[in-house]
């Protein structure tokens, strides 16, 4: 793609969608689209690419063809000469997916004009009609298939199909708007053309729970006159047809059935999570259905060091990472059990992108594959896409000076690039020292029911290098070998371990090749760390056999042995930590957090618990000082719950039997509140937990790292002591 | 649908290679000071673990390999100098011991530790030790060039009992007086273990001559004497070297904390709130350069802006506040605030918010026109300072009087007090009703918010995200823990400047209380007293009549009557709407919503459709009975009754101009249209 010269020809102009553009319009579809050169067979598009942008033909002719059954059938083919305009389907919003494929028939000259832009630049200036004619067709289009796809259309006559395309109402709802309150009478019938509803209750706290979904396709239709028992609100921006009741039971007049099949089930549609399952997994299904790449981390391996975040922020000029270890736990049911899974804010290049919709520049693009970018030298920083991102995925930050743009602008948005031009990928993956954060496609994994995998593959063991390091020490151990031989042995085996400290540093190189990595990426710091284990299994022992060949330490060698004592064992803890450690902790936690985060956290819990007290009966008042209280100030208490090896489901169900134990069954109404207050009490004591597991996990490497690197040069002096008096 | 700003949590970016930073950074550096310390020890030889050798071998450059090294041995590495096998013993048990290999030259020799003997030279005698030697001068004709090697009675210890008379090795012991400390470090006084040859056979030449002849003889008879006269040698080793590598390591660290020690941030500025301008500060738009990305919208706290076909529009311009966030977040200035038409019933105040109509009299909190809960405690803060830094040095006191009288106890008046106590200032306040009635008046458990605006709030009055509960609870706690003199149910009615002090009248009751001051602060909001309107209010039917909602739990299963389409009348109705069986009908005269949050207005059409809340709009009440209520449709005329448990009449409040024009703050004039609510 090239952008030609600064004026587009005036044939871009005269076209029907673009003839009511102002000049401002005109400037800012200009600086947003691109002009395509296309030779004769070249595709402009494809069907299923995304569909952003309105293409007009300029010069040449472009043979748009059209397909049924998986390509199988062609159903049409029509010819757009110059003037004309093609791949109307961007009016459907970012959820659109091109109709069919656009090949250049002979030399080909295109202005590709963002959607988005030119909505904006159309309403500004009183267009809007203009493309909300040709909106429509392309709708009545769109719901005619999914009507297809339903079945609904098999029982009606020509006549018929019209008349239901005809009553349809298009509606685009945002995400949280709320369709149908419950108790609310239903007067029409609605059909998910893109998108996901939820239907919820209210559960026993009040709170609105998800109970059912309604996904592409799916129609909402109460056959009797019932008032809804559940809220039916959107769980993402979607786009619905909307069709009157009284209407549509005319077109179907008697023979209801075909409704009465394409309707998901009697409402609620019930969804229950399976054993096993946080809410998480249904609460935002939407979030997994509409990522085309989700980062997850694997919370049993990671030990919480938070260089996936640091090696981000390296990744990139501004220094600012992209990424953010926190987010929701959520367990994920596999054919064996469950399994947890971390979802930190990182972008996930959404299917229906609403940062797209969201930007008036037209700085965020789609490529063919659907990846999302953002065009710094479009952005103008206003944040919009940011505030549009339902998952937070997107900050404002100081412009970089390279990043060139309009000086004006003195922010720019950023986001989750997939670290493109690195020659590794993405950065995140490739820093993991245990290989424990990968991006996955969800739908692929299958993270909505159950998975067959494990979603994040296991890592490269690092055992059999260590086992085969301890078998060469020992060997070394047994071989006559002079003092001098296995002194610089054990001095060059524990320098070599600096290795991976530079390695975890180092800053990931760029490609030269334009374009990203291909191909599954995997950590390139994993190779290191299984190195660096095994490199210190092997210098323990050459330690070992330098000590044993000499009469007794003295000096600087005393000073070295000692020193590399607490670091050989720091070491060992510390690794034998990274093993057991991480599936500990995941228990005791609901979010992604680091060692960094449990303080404020624990100044979070404060108070929610103030709050949550608040306004409470006296019985939940007084459990609270008599029982709860002291249970969360105890001491050591972290220490007990780490003991018990219980989970926070578990624990909270212990402190729960203990009072309904201690009411014996009273309470009643006036218990209203103690199910948050027990949860924020044993989140509290959880916390405690964590610091302790936490501790021996990262509280080691420094000690390790200080201990070895005054060891290295304690050596060294010892060293030149020796090498000094000539032994 | 509004949606709300979000603000991605920040989070710190921490990885092991940033965590462990400045650990490692301050144990590197202590252990290179410790290296160098060390490495300069090491250097200097207080490290050598065998100690410094005897001046002989150091003149020989005698290695440690030479003895230590894997291929040496004693016979090999000695041979060049000494022959062992010569100097045998003249005692037969030490011989016995020799040629067991129990008693060996080393044994009494030592190489390192131990050693002692005597040079002689022309005019004096050094003391050899290992890595040490003593001249002393003496007098008389020297055996120049001998050497006699003294043996430490250490060695002997080993066998023989030093201190029994009887014992053949007794006679070798020198007299108390010229003992070391120990038998090690005392030399042995016996110098016949080896033959002495005057005239060795074998002595001619080489070696042998230079050891010995008539000249050893002598040497060794002066031995004795000079073995006494002469202290034990030793290489002194400073004790004091060895507190180098912590001294250093604890330097090194030292630097690296300090050069790790982040630099503190500096705190970012507040926004400056100046005293209220006399015009009305309005947002402008340029519709040629806005990008309608909503960013003024999202910063606006009350939805003073929307976005209509992608381009921001001042939609309800009486609720902008004159802060200046909108403009401040517009990306391309496409939005900037300017001031308008005269502001009615300006307050003409300086800029630390004192009166120029009125010296001595300051106004703090939502009169000064920007109703923001923490802009209010700010302010009140500052006033005080202000009033302190005056009345420093001003004439004291009288009796009977307190510094600063403080008019309301909502956010700034108890800030305000807060600040007062703390300068030591006396003060008093009175409130009409109680703390912080209009917190108060919030609908039960509603989140306050924490306003986008980045106001240093000082003292312990805010708390972030506090529901209404917590927000009043916590300031009661403070009133009572801090002391504060707050008089509730004193209503102000004036005040009268007398010779530079204030006279303040207010009413408790029925009686009326005068009190004085040196200064006074204004903080009563612009609640004011609650708006009324007209109506007919039958008999026992009064205390059904409510101006504020506080609990709507507590109208569980009634029928509410909601008049006023204002956001308090709004979020009131829909408060109590949320209530199980609770039926709302939501009155007002007006036909159309044209004020009031698009979020309020939004969820109460909702509701309306939902048949949640009864909307009747265009109608008035006309009389309010014990179970009922009476209604009339304005279009109409018609007029029905109602069945009614309780009135909530939530249509604003009227300001106390009055009492401002009293004091002198204002210019008087009719009473103003309040705004619908304060926040």
């Amino acid at each position: 793609m090239s952008g030609l010269g600064i004026d587009w020809p005036a044939t871009v102009w005269s076209s029907p969608l673009l003839r009511g553009l102002d000049a401002r319009g005109r400037r800012d579809v200009e600086a947003a689209g691109t002009l395509l050169e296309r030779a004769a067979g070249q595709a402009l598009f494809a069907e299923g690419e995304p569909a952003d942008t309105v293409l007009v033909v300029l010069r040449g002719e472009v043979a748009l063809a059209t397909f049924a059954r998986g390509r199988t059938l062609e159903r049409a083919t029509r010819q757009a000469l110059a003037g004309d305009t093609i791949g109307e389907e961007a009016l459907l919003g970012p959820h659109a997916v091109r109709d069919g494929d656009a090949t250049a028939v002979n030399a080909v000259v295109a202005a590709a004009v963002p959607f988005v832009v030119l909505e904006r630049a159309l309403g500004r200036a009183g267009g809007a009609e203009l493309t909300e004619r040709t909106a429509r067709a392309v709708r009545r289009r769109l719901l005619e298939r999914r009507l297809r796809g339903s079945g609904l259309l098999a029982a009606l006559d020509q006549g018929g199909v019209g008349a239901l395309l005809d009553m349809a109402t298009h509606r685009d709802v945002a995400r949280g708007e709320v369709l149908f309150g419950a108790g609310e009478a239903v007067d029409s019938a609605v059909l998910v053309l893109d998108g996901l509803l939820s239907t919820h209750e209210r559960d026993d706290a009040g709170r609105l729970a998800p109970v059912g979904y309604l996904g592409r396709g799916d129609l909402l239709y109460e056959p009797d006159d019932r008032p809804l028992s559940v809220t039916v609100a959107a769980a993402g921006p979607s786009a619905l047809a909307v069709f009157p009741l009284a209407a549509l039971r005319r077109v179907f007049a008697g023979a209801e059935a075909p409704l009465e099949h394409a309707r998901r089930g009697a409402l609620p549609v019930r969804t229950a999570p399976p054993a096993n399952t946080t809410a998480h997994v249904v609460r935002d299904l939407y979030r997994v259905q509409i990522a085309r790449s989700l980062l997850v981390i694997d919370p049993d391996s990671c030990v919480r060091c938070g260089h996936c975040v640091w090696s981000c922020g390296n990744a990139h000029d501004d220094g600012v990472p992209r990424l953010t270890r926190r987010g929701d736990k959520l367990i994920v049911p596999t054919t064996t059990g469950a399994t947890p899974l971390l979802l930190p804010n990182s972008c996930q290049h959404c299917k229906n992108p609403a940062c797209l919709k969201d930007c008036p520049t037209g700085a965020i693009v789609r490529d063919g594959r659907g990846e999302v970018r953002i065009r710094a030298e479009l952005c103008t920083g206003c944040g919009n896409c940011a505030r549009g991102c339902p998952w937070e995925n997107i900050q404002i930050v100081p412009r970089a000076p390279t990043a060139g743009a309009p000086a004006q602008f003195g922010d720019v948005a950023v986001k989750c690039d997939l670290c493109e031009g690195m020659k590794h990928g993405p950065a995140c993956v490739a820093s993991c020292p245990t290989e424990a954060i990968v991006r996955i496609d969800p739908l692929a994994a299958g993270v909505t029911t159950s998975v067959q995998a494990p979603l994040v593959p296991r890592a490269r063991p690092a055992w059999p290098w260590v086992v085969l390091a301890v078998a060469l020490g020992a060997a070394l151990l047994r071989a006559p070998m002079s003092p001098r031989w296995s002194g610089a042995l054990a001095l060059a085996s524990t320098a070599l371990g600096l290795v991976y400290v530079a390695a975890k540093r180092a800053r990931p190189a760029r490609s030269s090749a334009v374009g990203r990595a291909t191909g599954v990426s995997a950590s390139r710091v994993r190779p290191h760390y299984v190195a660096h284990l095994a490199l210190g299994a092997g210098s323990a022992c050459a330690v070992l056999a330098h000590v044993h060949a000499l009469p007794g330490p003295w000096g600087a060698g005393a000073a070295a042995l000692l020193l590399y004592v607490v670091g050989a064992l720091t070491g060992v803890l510390a690794a034998l930590a990274y093993v057991v450690l991480p599936s500990r902790l995941t228990r005791l936690e609901r979010e992604g957090t680091l060692p960094e985060d449990l303080a404020p956290a624990r100044a979070a819990n404060d108070r929610s618990t103030f709050r949550a007290l608040s306004g409470k009966t006296d019985l939940v008042k007084r459990l609270y000082d008599k029982l709860l209280a002291p249970y969360r100030s105890r001491a050591l208490g972290g220490v007990a719950l780490v003991l018990s090896g219980r989970s926070l489901g578990g624990e909270e169900r212990r402190v729960r039997g203990r009072i309904d134990t201690l009411l014996e069954g009273r309470g009643g109404d006036k218990l209203q509140g103690i199910d948050d207050l027990v949860k924020l009490t044993v989140a509290a004591r959880a916390l405690g937990a964590r610091a302790w597991l936490g501790a021996p996990l990262r509280g080691m490497v420094p000690v390790h790292v200080a201990a070895l690197a005054s060891f290295l040069v304690a050596a060294l002096a010892h060293a030149v002591v020796a090498w000094s008096r000539g032994l | 649908m509004t949606q709300a700003a979000r603000a991605r949590t920040s989070a710190p970016v921490t990885s092991d290679t940033t965590r462990v930073k400045r650990a490692v950074l301050v144990s590197c550096a202590s252990a290179a000071g410790a290296g160098i310390g060390l490495a300069a020890l090491a250097w200097r030889g207080e490290l050598a673990p065998s100690r410094p050798l005897a001046p002989p071998h150091v003149a020989a450059k005698v290695t440690c390999a030479a003895c230590h090294g894997a291929a040496s041995s004693a016979k090999v590495t000695c041979a060049p100098c000494h022959t062992p096998t010569l100097h045998t013993s003249t005692r037969p048990a030490h011989r016995k011991l020799g040629a067991a290999g129990e008693l060996q030259c080393a044994g009494c020799h030592p190489a390192h530790a131990g050693f002692q003997a005597l040079a002689f030279g022309p005019t004096s005698v050094e003391r050899w030790g290992p890595g040490a030697a003593t001249t002393t001068r003496v007098e008389g004709t020297l055996p120049a060039g001998q050497r006699v090697p003294l043996v430490s009675l250490a060695v002997c210890a080993r066998c023989h009992t030093l201190v029994d008379p009887h014992d053949p090795a007794a006679r070798c012991v020198p007299p108390a007086p010229a003992r070391g400390p120990t038998w090690s470090t005392t030399a042995s006084l016996c110098f016949d273990e080896h033959v002495q040859v005057a005239d060795p056979p074998r002595a001619k030449s080489g070696k042998c001559s230079e050891q010995h002849g008539e000249e050893h003889v002598v040497a060794t008879e002066l031995a004795a004497d000079l073995a006494r006269r002469t202290v034990w040698q030793e290489a002194p080793r400073s004790r004091l070297a060895f507190l180098w590598p912590p001294t250093l390591a604890a330097l090194f660290a030292a630097v690296a904390t300090a050069l790790a020690r982040r630099r503190p941030q500096p705190a970012p500025t507040p926004a400056q709130l100046t005293a209220p301008g006399a015009r009305r500060r309005l947002p402008q738009v340029d519709p040629t350069t806005c990008l309608g990305c909503n960013a003024c919208v999202d910063a606006c706290p009350f939805g003073v802006l929307e976005v209509v076909a992608y381009v921001a529009k001042v939609a309800r311009p009486e609720e902008c506040c004159g802060v200046v966030l909108c403009a401040q977040v517009c990306p391309n200035g496409s939005l900037v605030v300017q001031e308008g038409e005269l502001v009615e019933g300006h307050l003409d105040l300086d800029a630390d918010l004192e009166s120029r109509a009125a010296p001595g009299v300051f106004v703090a909190g939502d009169l000064t026109g920007v109703p923001l809960i923490k802009n209010a405690i700010a302010q009140g803060d500052r006033v005080v300072r202000r009033i302190h830094a005056q009345l420093a040095g001003a004439s004291p006191r009288v009796s009977a009087e307190v510094d600063v009288i403080v008019v309301g106890a909502g956010p700034a008046g108890l800030a305000a007090a807060l600040r007062a106590k703390d300068l030591g200032l006396s003060c008093l306040v009175l409130e009409q009703g109680s703390v912080a009635a209009s917190i108060r008046s919030f609908p039960r458990g509603k989140i306050v918010h924490d306003p986008p605006i980045s106001l240093p709030v000082e003292g312990e009055l805010w708390l972030a995200e506090a529901t209404k509960e917590e927000l009043v609870a916590q300031w009661e706690r403070i009133v009572r823990v801090r002391g504060l003199d707050v008089r509730e149910g004193h209503r102000v009615v004036g005040a009268t400047r007398v010779e530079g002090r204030f006279v303040v009248e207010a009413e408790l009751g029925a009686t009326r209380v005068q009190l004085s001051a040196r200064r006074l602060v204004l903080a009563i909001g612009r609640r004011g007293t609650p708006r009324t309107i007209p109506l007919e209010i039958a008999d026992g039917a009064a205390e059904k009549v409510h101006y504020s909602l506080a609990d709507a739990a507590s109208f569980k299963g009634k029928r509410v009557l909601v008049v006023g389409l204002g956001d308090s009348a709004m979020e009131a109705a829909l408060a109590l709407a949320g209530q199980p069986g609770t039926r709302v009908d939501l009155v007002a005269r007006a036909a159309e919503f044209t004020r009031g949050k698009a979020r309020n207005i939004a969820e109460i059409r909702r509701a309306a459709t939902a048949g949640r809340v009864h909307l009747r709009l265009g109608t008035r009440v006309l009389a309010v009975g014990r179970t009922g209520a009476r209604l009339e449709d304005l279009a109409t005329g018609r007029v029905d009754s109602i069945g009614n448990d309780a009135v909530f009449v939530l249509v604003g409040g009227i300001p106390s101009w009055d009492l401002l024009a009293k004091i002198g703050v204002v210019a008087p004039k009719a009473p103003a249209e309040g705004t619908a609510d304060s926040r």
